[in-house]
């Protein structure tokens, strides 16, 4: 009897098996953050920012509006490349007095010097950085770090050269707060890293065999994970996911997650898309310079991902912290 | 000979300051350098054997003290087996059906992390649990046995190819990275070991070439657990290896079991990677492939290892029969080589405890859904690893401390068996001098070996 019982359970799982098969459901990003000190709720709120709540910029000044807004937070951006014309990833953070992030519904103005006309609100969600438990990597899940989202707005910019921004948080009492910081816009002719549209640089990326067989060459993240093809090898056969980032050599909550984010999405979407890790510097020594493979895409900082269709073509590209939505939206362009 | 041997002996009490030559990585948060802690392990060596040889003049170990505690019910052994079959099932179907990531799929966790590493320490601490669980044997139990007569000459000699070949698979192969390839292995050795039970009969297969029941069950002896007969009793801890038989084979088996985990140990260490970088380069010129050629070096390495713990062995062995008493090579090495057994634990404790800790928990998700099929059969599929539950900056003092342990248990063992083979006290503790000076260097290897892993 007891037999029959054991073998009921063997096929019941066998029989289970051969069912199902539905795409894993990576849920909402945000109930991957933890719920201590209302966190995840500021967070949930920040991630679908209504542009009701922010000052018209119809026909004010970036200073009119920082005027409407209360200082106090800085504005760190997470990303540094942005071109004209298109459409461009603008990743920041707000970080408080206090050094802790600041989450609440955001948005950006932007204006080529503060006293212009200023072009906004772009609405900046929260995007999450923490990926679902068992996909994070000892350096994501010991990190101190109390970044869990990064904000992130598409913004298109008129011209070439510096330009303001202002980034404006609505806090949980219903103020605003604001910051400001500057970037420079490049034409897309002048920015060398291949753009969306492009066909991608068919990179001989590292796989094991490339480097010796030493796993510890091929990837920092602990533990290592699979995605290690070669990138010349895929390209054009099949929609790739290339992405450049060294998680053991920068360890922030910034880009550390990233190859996490990127195993996670390879859970979901990997029988129709192949995800590529390749590390950053030559023998994971920043003394040594970066690979191969980011100077010919001339990458000049990291994280980088790109998203490449079957042809070969360039998808998406983001640049700097990337959330799971983002993550997520860019493999989407490619399928 | 004996200068040599001597010298030999001088060198291995001298490892201490060599490996700090070779590179023991002063961890920051260590309040002395860690070339300390080796010659703090190896004076606690020392102090142990001058101990024994005052406190401990007659044999203790090799009588047999089991005492009966519980017959076991004939039921409990149907369904250990059945749960382990079950659990065979499930991870060879994991394998296929599975996510094609490791880190994601069942089968590579279960098999090289929860079976391979969590049972030496549940056999250790409970007895040969293994056995109950075995699906080998519980299937065998359902198919035909024809018992034929099984070469003595074999001995143990499966069991080695059949360890060493699992060791190949989980350190050099790199099919641990490939679930389907990992169980297709699996239900090779499956139906190898199927067809063996069927030929020779499960309980001698069991005995003499089932490589992870020889494994397990060494581990086993350490244990103050044992079931014979279907009673579970008690007896002393350690009392099971004395009683290890002589069958061939078995002093590599046990080589095999050091020397596999002191090449996983060193090849995560810069010295070996730089030395496989040379060989992989040197292959390479003559058209070999880099992932052909870094495996030939892992592979080399492996047999190394062994080759290095068989070696310093012979040594001490030899250097044991250089002191009289009229004991051939063959008396003396299959009468201490269950002296070994601890060391063999202790490496592969102190080695793989983190490892067991940490990456062991992605189980707990994982078995919620072992096809990966969307499955949350438990209401853990959405947990993780917490590296929290063991205080890594603990882990050091731990490694030492059971290092250290293991080799206190092997110096015991071997010298209750002096005791008992020289049958005169002083004749003994000299003999045990050169197990001493093996001893320490295995020590010395052990901690030298755990740092490698942070250079």
């Amino acid at each position: 009897m007891l037999r029959l019982g054991c073998l009921l359970i063997v096929l019941s799982f066998a029989l289970a098996a051969c069912g199902g098969g539905d795409e894993q459901d990576a849920g909402d990003p945000v109930a991957n953050v933890p719920s201590e000190n209302g966190i995840r709720e500021a967070v949930k709120a920040a991630s679908t920012p209504d542009a009701a709540a922010f000052p018209s910029a119809e026909g004010r000044t970036l200073d009119d509006i920082r005027g409407e807004v209360e200082s106090g937070p800085d504005l760190a951006m997470a990303s540094s490349v942005f071109i004209t014309p298109g459409e461009n990833r603008m990743a920041f953070g707000m970080i408080g007095q206090d050094g802790l992030p600041v989450y609440g519904p955001t948005a950006v103005y932007v204006a080529p010097d503060p006293g212009s006309p200023a072009e906004g609100p772009f609405m900046a969600p929260a995007d999450v950085l923490l990926t679902q438990p068992r996909y994070r990597s000892k350096q994501a899940a010991t990190t101190d770090d109390p970044f869990v989202a990064v904000y992130a707005a598409d913004v298109r910019f008129e011209n070439e050269g510096p330009y303001s921004v202002l980034a404006v948080t609505k806090r949980s009492d219903g103020g605003l707060v604001g910051a400001t910081a500057e970037i420079t816009v490049s034409s897309k002719e002048a920015s060398p890293v291949p753009a969306v549209g492009d066909k991608a640089p068919k990179v001989q990326t590292d796989t094991l065999e490339s480097v010796g067989g030493d796993e510890a060459l091929l990837d920092t993240r602990e533990p290592p994970s699979d995605m290690h093809a070669n990138f010349a090898d895929v390209v054009g056969k099949k929609p790739v996911a290339l992405l450049f980032a060294t998680p053991q050599l920068c360890q922030t909550l910034v880009c550390g997650p990233v190859a996490d984010i990127a195993l996670q999405m390879q859970a979901k979407y990997g029988d129709r898309m192949t995800f590529i890790h390749q590390e950053v510097y030559v023998d994971n020594d920043v003394q040594k310079g970066v690979r191969e493979p980011l100077k010919q895409f001339n990458l000049p900082s990291e994280p980088w991902l790109f998203v490449v269709d079957a042809d070969g073509k360039i998808t998406a590209r983001l640049e700097g912290s990337i959330g799971v939505a983002a993550f997520e939206d860019a493999v989407k362009t490619a399928l | 000979m004996r200068r040599a041997l001597a010298a030999a002996l001088v060198l291995a009490l001298l490892v201490p300051g060599a490996a700090e030559a070779h590179g023991l990585v002063q961890r920051q948060q260590l309040p002395i350098p860690q070339w300390l802690f080796a010659w703090a392990a190896a004076a606690v060596l020392v102090i142990s054997f001058f101990a024994l040889a005052v406190l401990w003049p007659q044999p203790r170990l090799e009588r047999d003290a089991w005492r009966e505690r519980w017959r076991v019910p004939g039921w409990l052994g149907v369904l250990t087996g059945a749960i382990g079959i079950l659990l065979l099932v499930v991870t060879i179907l994991a394998g296929y059906l599975g996510s094609g990531t490791a880190l994601d799929n069942w089968a590579p966790t279960f098999l090289l992390i929860t079976f391979w590493v969590g049972m030496v320490f549940a056999s250790i601490l409970f007895g040969d649990v293994y056995r109950a669980f075995s699906p080998f044997r519980a299937l065998g139990a359902l198919l035909p046995q024809l018992n034929r007569p099984y070469p003595e000459r074999l001995g143990r000699w499966p069991a080695v190819a059949g360890l060493f070949v699992f060791t190949w698979v989980e350190l050099v192969s790199g099919w641990g990275e490939d679930p389907a390839l990992l169980v297709t292995a699996a239900l090779g050795y499956t139906l190898l070991t199927l067809a063996a039970q069927v030929w020779f009969g499960v309980e001698t297969w069991t005995r003499r070439g089932e490589a992870f029941a020889v494994y397990f069950d060494l581990f086993a002896r350490m244990s103050v657990f044992e079931v014979r007969d279907g009673r579970l009793g008690t007896r002393r801890a350690l009392g099971g290896l004395p009683r290890l038989d002589d069958a061939p084979g078995t002093v590599l088996f046990v080589c095999v079991m050091i020397g596999t985990v002191t090449f996983d140990g060193l090849s995560q260490g810069s010295l070996w990677r730089d030395f496989a970088a040379d060989v992989v380069d040197s292959l390479e010129s003559v058209g070999v492939g880099a992932l052909t050629a870094s495996r030939i070096a892992s592979t080399l390495g492996l047999l190394l290892g062994v080759a290095l713990v068989a070696g310093f062995y012979r040594l001490g062995i030899e250097g044991a029969r250089s002191v009289g008493g009229g004991l051939s090579q063959h008396k003396l090495e299959s009468g201490f080589v269950h002296s070994l057994v601890p060391i063999a634990a202790v490496y592969v404790a102190a080695h793989y405890l983190t490892f067991l800790i940490f990456e062991g928990q992605a189980l707990i998700y994982l078995s919620s859904d072992p096809f990966g099929q969307g499955w949350d059969l438990f209401g853990t599929v959405n947990s993780g690893i917490d590296y929290g539950v063991f205080p890594q900056e603990h882990t050091w003092y731990v490694q030492v401390a059971l290092v250290v342990i293991g080799h206190v248990a092997a110096l015991i063992l071997a010298h209750d068996r002096a005791l008992t083979l020289y049958g005169d006290t002083r004749l003994a503790v000299r003999s045990q001098y050169w197990m001493l000076g093996v001893m320490v260097g295995f020590t010395s290897l052990a901690l030298w070996l755990l740092a490698q892993s942070g250079s």
